[in-house]
C-alpha cells in the first residue's frame, strides 16, 4: 500500500479531521435532539407533559452549574481524545472508562502521542468501550435476576465504589516511565508536573479556607472545601497552561529531554 | 399513571431503545472512517483489530461498574431509564443529583408523590442539565484540534511530550488529593501502582511481554479486592 505523510497538515490528514468533526458535529446535534426528544414524546404518549416553567427552574440551575464545568471538559478532552472526542462527551463515563481505556491502549500499541494513529487509536478505543459497556448492561438487564444479589453485595459494591483510586493507581505505574509510546522516550517528564502537583496540595490542604472565600461551599449548601470534590475539573483547566507552559520551559532549557524513535538520550539526559 | 408505572412502562423501553441504537450506528460510522484512515497511513486490519480487542479488554472491568451503578439508580429512575442514561453523557452521580433536584422542585417528597408528570420532569431535568458539553464541542473542539496539530508539525519532540501532559495533569488532579490523609481509597491507589509496577519489573526482567500485557488489569482488580480490606480496617 502507497505510504502516505504521517504527520502534519497533509491534505489527507485534514480531509480525515474535517470529516471526522463534520460527522461529531452531526452526532452531537443528534444526541442533543433524542436527549430533549425523549421527554418530548413520553410526554406526550403518557398525556402527562410538566409545565415549562417548572422544568427550567429545576433544570437552569444544574445547567449554570455543569455547564462551566462541561466547557473545561471539551478543552480538556480534545488534546487527549482528537476526533473520538464528540463520541467521548455524547456517550460520558469518561474517568472511569474511556481515560483510562484509551491510556492503555496508547500504551500496548506503542503509539506515538500526538500523532494521527494516536488519534485513530482514540476512536478505536473509544467504540470498542462504548459498545463493551453497551453489551455489559444489556447482559445485566436480561440476567437482572441472578445478578443483582452478586452484583449488590456490600463485597463488591465496597470494591466498585474504589475504581477510580483503582484505575488511576494502575495508571500512575505507566506515568512514571520514560516510554511515552511509539518508541518516544523522555527523560525528567515527571519535573513537568511538579507545579500541578505543588498547586493541587496546596488546594485541597486549604480548600476549606478558599471554598469561604469564593463563596463555593454556599454555592454547593455545604460546609467545608468542596473545590477539590465538586470542582475538580475547573482545577484540571487552571492546571493545564501551568503544566503546559512549565514543561515547556524545562524542556527549552534541557532538563525535560525527548528522543524519537532510533535516537538516544546523552548521558545527562539532555537534548543538548 | 404513577411515577413507577410510567417508569417501566413499554413507551420507555422502546424510546431507550432507540436512543442506544442511535449511539451504537454513531459509533459504527466514527469507527468505520477510523478503519480507513488507518489503512491510508498503512496500517492493516489485524492492527486495527488488536487495537479494538485491547481496548474492549480492559473496559470489561469498568463496564461492570456501570451496570453496578445501573441497579443503584433503576429503584428510583425504572430499568430502561436508567439503561439509557447511563449510555448517553453523565454518570451515576449525576443521574442521582439531577433526579432528586427534579423531585424537589415539584416539591415532593418522593417519586410515587409525582406521578406521569414527574417522571417526564426527571427526565427533562436530566437531558437540560448536562447538555453543555454537546454543544459546546462542535463549537470549540476542531479549533482545540487545529492548535495542536500547528505545534506538532513545529517540534515532533515537544509535540509527543506535551500531548502525555494533558493526562498527567488530570492524574495529578486526582490522584494528589488522596494522599492527604491515609483513607481506603489512597491505600487502594497504592496497590494498584505496587502490584502494576511489579508486573511491569518482572516482564522486563523475564522478558515475559505476557505479564506486562496483563499488568493493568491485573493491578486494577488487585487494588479493588484490596479494598474491602482497607475499608474494614480504616471505613469509607
Amino acid at each position: 500500500m502507497k505510504k502516505r505523510k504521517k504527520r502534519g497538515g497533509g491534505t489527507d490528514a485534514e480531509r480525515y479531521m474535517n470529516s471526522m468533526h463534520t460527522l461529531g458535529r452531526l452526532g452531537a446535534a443528534g444526541a442533543v435532539v433524542i436527549l430533549i426528544g425523549m421527554p418530548v414524546a413520553l410526554g406526550l404518549i403518557f398525556n402527562a407533559m410538566p409545565r415549562a416553567g417548572e422544568t427550567l427552574r429545576a433544570a437552569l440551575p444544574l445547567l449554570a452549574i455543569f455547564l462551566p464545568s462541561n466547557l473545561f471538559e471539551v478543552l480538556t478532552y480534545t488534546p487527549v481524545f482528537g476526533s473520538a472526542v464528540y463520541l467521548t462527551l455524547i456517550t460520558g463515563e469518561v474517568v472511569n472508562l474511556k481515560l483510562p481505556v484509551l491510556n492503555s491502549v496508547m500504551g500496548a500499541m506503542k503509539a506515538e502521542p500526538g500523532s494521527q494513529e494516536a488519534d485513530v487509536l482514540a476512536v478505536i478505543a473509544v467504540c470498542a468501550a462504548s459498545l463493551v459497556t453497551a453489551a455489559v448492561v444489556a447482559a445485566g438487564i436480561a440476567l437482572m435476576a441472578p445478578l443483582r444479589p452478586i452484583l449488590t453485595a456490600p463485597v463488591v459494591r465496597t470494591a466498585s465504589a474504589n475504581i477510580v483510586p483503582a484505575l488511576f493507581g494502575a495508571l500512575l505505574a505507566g506515568v512514571a516511565g520514560r516510554e511515552l509510546g511509539g518508541g518516544v522516550t523522555a527523560r525528567g517528564r515527571l519535573l513537568g508536573l511538579f507545579p500541578a502537583a505543588a498547586l493541587t496540595a496546596l488546594i485541597t490542604v486549604f480548600d476549606g479556607r478558599l471554598s469561604a472565600f469564593l463563596g463555593l461551599d454556599k454555592l454547593m449548601g455545604q460546609e467545608g472545601g468542596v473545590i477539590i470534590p465538586s470542582f475538580r475539573s475547573f482545577v484540571i483547566i487552571a492546571l493545564l497552561p501551568v503544566t503546559y507552559f512549565f514543561g515547556k520551559w524545562m524542556y527549552k532549557r534541557g532538563y525535560i529531554a525527548v528522543a524519537l524513535p532510533g535516537e538516544t538520550l546523552n548521558r545527562r539526559g539532555r537534548n543538548r | 399513571m404513577g411515577y413507577f408505572e410510567a417508569a417501566g412502562h413499554a413507551a420507555v423501553y422502546a424510546a431507550a431503545l432507540v436512543g442506544i441504537l442511535y449511539i451504537a450506528a454513531l459509533g459504527a460510522l466514527f469507527f468505520r472512517r477510523a478503519y480507513l484512515r488507518a489503512a491510508e497511513l498503512g496500517h492493516t486490519k489485524e492492527w486495527v483489530m488488536k487495537a479494538f480487542k485491547t481496548a474492549a479488554a480492559y473496559s470489561l472491568i469498568p463496564a461492570v461498574t456501570v451496570l453496578i451503578g445501573l441497579f443503584t439508580i433503576a429503584p428510583l429512575l425504572g430499568v430502561p431509564l436508567s439503561w439509557w442514561r447511563l449510555s448517553v453523557v453523565g454518570n451515576t452521580a449525576y443521574e442521582i443529583m439531577a433526579a432528586d433536584t427534579a423531585l424537589g422542585a415539584r416539591g415532593a417528597g418522593g417519586a410515587a408523590e409525582t406521578g406521569a408528570a414527574g417522571f417526564v420532569l426527571v427526565m427533562f431535568v436530566m437531558a437540560i442539565g448536562i447538555i453543555g458539553g454537546l454543544i459546546l464541542a462542535p463549537l470549540l473542539s476542531k479549533r482545540v484540534q487545529k492548535g495542536i496539530l500547528k505545534i506538532s508539525v513545529k517540534d515532533r519532540r515537544w509535540s509527543a511530550y506535551s500531548a502525555g501532559t494533558y493526562m498527567g495533569t488530570i492524574i495529578v488532579a486526582l490522584v494528589v488529593p488522596l494522599l492527604f490523609g491515609v483513607s481506603a481509597a489512597l491505600l487502594t491507589l497504592v496497590t494498584a501502582a505496587l502490584v502494576t509496577a511489579a508486573m511491569n519489573a518482572a516482564a522486563k526482567r523475564t522478558g515475559a511481554a505476557r505479564l506486562a500485557e496483563f499488568s493493568f488489569v491485573a493491578g486494577m482488580l488487585a487494588a479493588m479486592a484490596s479494598s474491602v480490606l482497607w475499608t474494614r480496617l480504616l471505613g469509607g
